[in-house]
Parts: structure tokens; C-alpha cells; sequence
């Protein structure tokens, strides 16, 4: 590899060349996303189009210019990699491993909302949530996290009037609340 | 007026307007929880009360609410509101450097006598500054919404052109959804929930609260045990008056614009201390600082936010018009209690109105006390550990993003949104310029339009002298910006070259 070539991938990524794929690789998402609103905006007549058309022009030609800019090595005074990146890369595997199981877990709660109802899915939630980042005994994890989940689903139901996606715990919590208001 | 002043000091007025500061503190401290929705919730407990007392209460719940938001983006930099978003660069950042007591004393002063002020206007100057208003073309608001977007985009230390790109992509998302003026819909893809475009509280919920949370995980999994932010600095009172009076230039040309952009509608809380920040990052001699602690970005931040809650009011009470989304559940709660918000307000119930006025301006001295008080009892939450802190932080977010309008696809959204903010971190691109087009793109969209269906030419918007002043501070930015950025780089190459003759030696 050339010195200037070195140099730039130095400046440009830090100690980690992979992430110059990665700043490549995402100027091709945000063009290919904003070709297909592009193609999409055939469908608008009017000024509802004009605006939007001019904007993804510009995103378009704005991130052929970053991309050949950074591609030229023109861009030899960068910053260094993102410190939670490097945090992410340089912690062990098995804290890498929990930090993608805590992802996973927030990311399946909308889910788990759905299927099982607001008390419960809220209590297996946090209680994983808890265990995924060693917080304590696990069992005082899913009591506070049942007692939590409980207490929310009161208030919800009785001060802010927020309806949860039920289950069968948060309709015998309504029926409960419903027959003490009587 | 007199009347209206000893009404808002019984026991029972004083009482409101405490009740109605601490509930708006607790609702503005939780993510999620909006001034808007405590206002919401409140309006039924109103009717309990006499009307001036209802809406001392609602003007108390809308004041703490936004001064709330401001606690827990110090201490954890999760902004409670929208409205703290600024707050959380400049008071967390704060917070880190040792001064976690010093900046919640601050917001408070700041809030607080920002408020008060803007109350005062309230008091004195409603009917002048609501003709004011009413001079806002789509002209003005276009050029005073490029001229913020310019600052954000030239003063931001990140590559300009990342900047500019980063705004367009902004820009371009928000078009989403229903056309503005034409309600065409547009890029929905066939899924009725984006008819309505993405919502904008879950994408900020995304931005600043969920990325939080996945932070403070990652540090709880590096056994990063340290305190978020240290506490255990002493700030007397006389400090941070000197600190307040050392910056009251900044301080009332941010009560001012957070004044003037409340008279204007569509300008809200969220909007405006982006735009003070913008402006006062300009005209500051350190703006350099900003967004890394700078106290007087934390001031700038927290006195507009609070004067642009009395602004709103003036439009409100002097011509129906609410100025952001909470004043128009404020109009809603006059009308339930039977008041007519317009011109004859002041001719049919002088006494309520001239009770609220007062009573107003005594929200904003709770404001003060309660912030200034309360901000040495803040500091359990820095004990709480990080693993618990991340967990909770996640739960209100999606909570907080599905509390909007009982979706989950909000939820997706505000998933959504996290995902692009830690991409754009990762790219090293700024999130601001984003944020800024997210917020201001809809206006921006419609103002535009308007101008061009209104004015036939180019020289019809010059011959609007407001406009012009806007343009011209805007082009003035770009260049100086330019000729500033071209300087710092050839002392960056000079240094670089410096360095490469060393090592080759």
C-alpha cells in the first residue's frame, strides 16, 4: 500500500481500516435510498414533488461529492473512530455478547407487548435486561421488575388513561380496578 | 390590575401555583412525558377550581414541565423534553467536568428569570407585541429558518459538507407523509401510518434517550463504576449569580428571542432554543465552547426555552392564536372553563386574566426556588447504577414513544431513529443538523411553499427588509465560516508537515 494511500486510511479510519468499507458502504445506503424515494416521487404531481425532488438531488450529489472527496484522500485531517465503536470492539467477547443480548431484548419488547400483554412482557423484559448487565441477584431483579410492571399498569389504567396492549394479567388488573371503582 | 395582583397572592392561588410547578417538574423529568400531555391530563382537575385558578395551575404545569426536562438531561443526559435537548450538550457536558450542582443552578436561575421576564412581557405588553406577529410573512419565516439552519451547518466543528449533507438527508426524511399544504401523500409505501409522517417526539425520544440508554449498558458491561457526572462540588448561590451576571447580555438576548419566536406561531419550545443557541454560538466570543459546556450556551438554552412558554401566551390570550402545541390545550381549557381567548378577553373577564397574568409570573419564582433547591436533592439519581439507569431509560423511551398515540409503530420509529443516530455517530457525522432539519423541515416545507405561490419574484421577497437582514447574516456566516475553516486547516497541514520533517529526521 502506497504512503499516502496508508496515511489517508490512517486519518480517515483510525486503527481500524474495516471502518473505511463501512463509510463507503453507507454513502451507498443513503444513495440507494434516496434513488428510491426519487423513483417514487414519478408518482407526486404538483409542488408536493418539487420540494422533495430538489432535497434528494441534493442528498444524491452531496454523497457522491463525500464519497470521491474521501475516495481522493483529499480528507487527510479526519477524527478518530467513534469512541463507543472502539469501546464495542475492544471489550471481551462475552461483553460483547450481553450488549448484543440487551439490544435483542429491547428490540423484541414491541413484540413481546403484542403477544403476552403490557405486565408481563414488561416483567420479563427488565428482569433479562437486568441479568444481561449483572445487576444484582436475578430474583430481586424480577420482583422489583413485577412490581414495577404492576405499579405502571395502575397508573396508566387510573391517572393517565394510556390503554396497554392487554394480556391476561393487565384484564384481570381492569376488572380488579373496575370492580373497586364501583 | 391590582385586583389581579393581591387574587394571584392568597393562599389558595399560591397553592396552585406550587402544585402545578412540582406536578409539571415530575412530568418534564421523565422522558416521554411531555408539558403537553401533563397539561392534557390536568385540564379535567381544573374544573374543580375557579377558572383564573385552573389556569395558574395549567400555566404552573407548562412552566415546570419545561424547565423539568432540563434535571435529568444534566445529570444523565437524557433530555426529559424535547424543549432540553440543548440543555443536555451544554449542562451534562457540564455535569461531567465536575459542575453537575453548578449547572442545575443554572438552568434554574436561568429558566427562572427568563420566565419571569417574558411573564412581565406578558403583563405589560400583550396587546403591542401581538401586532408584531402579524408582520411574520412566509418571506421572514423562511430566511429566519435558513439563517438557523445555516449557523448549525457552518459553526458545527464536523466537515461542513457532512453538515450540509447531513441537514438535506433531514430535510428529505420529513418529507414523508402528507404534503403540508396539499395533503398529497408522499413515499408511504402503501402503510398508513406514515401517512402522517414520522412522529416527531418518538424520533427525538430515539435520538437522545434510547442512545443513552445502549451507552450507559455498554459502559454498566465495561464495569465503569464511576459516577455518571460528580456532584460532590459545593456552588453557593453568589457564584452562580456572578456567573448569570457576568453573561446577562447573553441572557436577555435569549429571553428576547425566546419571547419573539413564542409571539410567533409554529415557533415552539422545541424549536426555539436551537435557534437561541445557533445565534448566540454566533455571536458569543467563545462560541467555539458550545456544545462542550459552555455555560453561556446552558444559558442561552434555558432562558429561551422559558420566555418562549410566556411568549406563546401573548398570542393566545390577545388573538386566539397558540404559539405551540401545549397553548393550544391551554385555549381548549379556557373555553371549557367558558373564556373566549381574543381581543375581548381583556373587555369581559379582566379580573381572570390580569389574576393569571400575576399568578404566572409567580410559577416563574417557583420555578427558580424549587430549582434551586431541589438541585442538591438530585443527586440520587447519580447513585442509582448505570445497568438500572440503562434498563429504566429504555423502558420510558419505548413507554414514552408508545404513549404518543397508543402505537407501537411509534415505538418501530422511535426504534428506528436510535439506529440512525448511533450509524451517524459511528460515520462521525453530526446528529445536530438532523435534528434541526427534523424540527424545522415541516414549517420550512410550507413557508416555501406559500412564498412561491404569494410572490411573483425574487425582488418582491429583497423589498422585505426583516427577510433581508436574515439572508444577509446568512451569507455573512457562510463566508466568514469558510475563510475561518480554510485558516484552521492550513494550520493543521502546517503542524502535520511540521511533525512528518521530525519523524523523517
Amino acid at each position: 500500500m502506497s504512503g499516502a494511500r496508508l496515511r489517508f486510511n490512517r486519518a480517515v479510519t483510525g486503527d481500524y481500516p474495516e471502518m473505511l468499507y463501512f463509510r463507503f458502504a453507507s454513502f451507498a445506503v443513503i444513495i440507494a435510498f434516496a434513488a428510491l424515494l426519487a423513483s417514487r416521487s414519478t408518482q407526486i404531481t404538483g409542488m408536493a414533488r418539487t420540494y422533495p425532488s430538489i432535497l434528494i438531488f441534493a442528498v444524491i450529489v452531496g454523497t457522491l461529492a463525500l464519497a470521491t472527496k474521501e475516495f481522493l484522500g483529499r480528507k487527510v485531517l479526519a477524527t478518530p473512530v467513534s469512541q463507543d465503536v472502539a469501546k464495542i470492539i475492544a471489550s471481551p467477547p462475552s461483553s460483547r455478547a450481553r450488549f448484543a443480548g440487551f439490544v435483542l431484548v429491547w428490540l423484541a419488547f414491541p413484540w413481546l407487548l403484542v403477544s403476552v400483554g403490557f405486565v408481563v412482557a414488561t416483567t420479563i423484559t427488565i428482569s433479562a435486561s437486568f441479568w444481561l448487565l449483572k445487576f444484582g441477584r436475578p430474583g430481586y431483579g424480577i420482583v422489583g421488575a413485577a412490581l414495577f410492571s404492576l405499579g405502571c399498569a395502575v397508573l396508566c389504567a387510573t391517572v393517565f388513561y394510556i390503554p396497554l396492549p392487554p394480556g391476561a394479567i393487565d384484564d384481570w388488573i381492569g376488572r380488579t380496578l373496575f370492580a373497586l371503582s364501583k | 390590575m391590582l385586583e389581579g395582583f393581591l387574587n394571584a397572592l392568597t393562599p389558595t392561588s399560591l397553592f396552585v401555583e406550587m402544585l402545578g410547578v412540582v406536578i409539571g417538574i415530575i412530568f418534564g423529568a421523565i422522558p416521554g412525558l411531555t408539558a403537553t400531555l401533563g397539561i392534557a391530563l390536568f385540564v379535567p382537575v381544573t374544573f374543580l377550581m375557579t377558572a383564573e385558578h385552573g389556569m395558574i395551575m395549567l400555566g404552573g404545569i407548562y412552566a415546570g414541565g419545561i424547565y423539568g426536562g432540563s434535571i435529568s438531561a444534566v445529570l444523565i443526559n437524557v433530555p426529559g423534553t424535547p424543549a432540553s435537548i440543548v440543555t443536555s450538550w451544554e449542562g451534562h457536558a457540564l455535569a461531567r467536568q465536575g459542575k453537575a450542582r453548578f449547572a442545575l443552578g443554572m438552568s434554574a436561575l436561568a429558566s427562572g428569570t427568563g420566565g419571569f421576564i417574558s411573564a412581565i412581557a406578558v403583563l405589560f405588553l400583550t396587546p403591542v407585541l401581538s401586532t408584531l406577529a402579524l408582520r411574520f410573512g412566509s418571506a421572514e419565516y423562511c430566511s429566519l429558518l435558513i439563517f438557523s439552519l445555516t449557523i448549525v451547518i457552518v459553526m458545527l466543528e464536523t466537515p461542513m459538507t457532512s453538515n450540509l449533507l447531513s441537514c438535506c438527508i433531514g430535510l428529505m426524511l420529513v418529507t414523508i407523509g402528507l404534503d403540508p399544504v396539499e395533503g398529497t401523500p408522499r413515499f408511504t409505501f402503501g402503510v398508513i401510518d406514515l401517512m402522517s409522517g414520522f412522529n416527531l417526539v418518538a424520533v427525538l425520544i430515539g435520538f437522545f434517550c434510547m442512545t443513552q440508554a445502549v451507552r450507559l449498558a455498554l459502559d454498566s458491561l465495561q464495569k465503569h463504576t464511576e459516577n455518571l457526572v460528580d456532584f460532590s462540588g459545593e456552588t453557593s448561590l453568589r457564584e452562580m449569580l456572578g456567573a448569570l451576571g457576568s453573561r446577562i447580555v447573553t441572557h436577555l438576548r435569549s429571553t428576547v428571542i425566546g419571547i419573539f419566536l413564542g409571539i410567533l406561531p409554529a415557533l415552539g419550545p422545541v424549536e426555539t432554543p436551537f435557534i437561541a443557541h445557533a445565534i448566540e454560538r454566533r455571536f458569543n466570543r467563545k462560541g467555539e465552547d458550545f456544545g462542550n459546556g459552555s455555560v453561556s450556551g446552558l444559558i442561552a438554552s434555558e432562558a429561551s426555552i422559558s420566555a418562549n412558554v410566556g411568549g406563546s401566551l401573548i398570542p393566545l390570550i390577545s388573538l386566539g392564536i397558540p404559539g405551540s402545541g401545549a397553548a393550544a390545550v391551554f385555549i381548549g381549557s379556557l373555553t371549557l372553563h367558558g373564556l373566549q381567548p381574543g381581543p375581548l378577553l381583556f373587555a369581559n373577564s379582566p379580573e381572570v386574566i390580569y389574576t393569571f397574568f400575576w399568578g404566572f409570573l409567580a410559577v416563574y419564582i417557583f420555578v427558580l426556588l424549587f430549582g434551586l433547591i431541589g438541585a442538591r436533592y438530585c443527586a440520587f439519581v447519580l447513585k442509582i447504577p448505570q445497568s438500572v439507569l440503562a434498563t429504566f431509560i429504555a423502558i420510558f423511551s419505548i413507554l414514552g414513544s408508545y404513549a404518543i398515540n397508543n402505537s407501537i409503530f411509534d415505538v418501530v420509529v422511535m426504534f428506528g431513529a436510535t439506529a440512525f443516530a448511533l450509524w451517524f455517530q459511528v460515520l462521525r457525522f453530526s446528529i445536530l443538523p438532523v435534528v434541526m432539519a427534523v424540527i424545522l423541515g415541516p414549517l420550512f416545507e410550507q413557508q416555501v411553499v406559500v412564498l412561491t405561490k404569494t410572490q411573483n419574484s425574487v425582488f418582491d421577497i429583497l423589498q422585505r427588509p426583516i427577510a433581508d437582514c436574515f439572508l444577509l447574516a446568512s451569507f455573512l456566516i457562510i463566508v466568514f465560516g469558510v475563510i475561518g475553516r480554510m485558516r484552521k486547516k492550513g494550520a493543521r497541514i502546517k503542524a502535520l508537515e511540521g511533525m512528518e520533517q521530525i519523524d523523517d529526521a
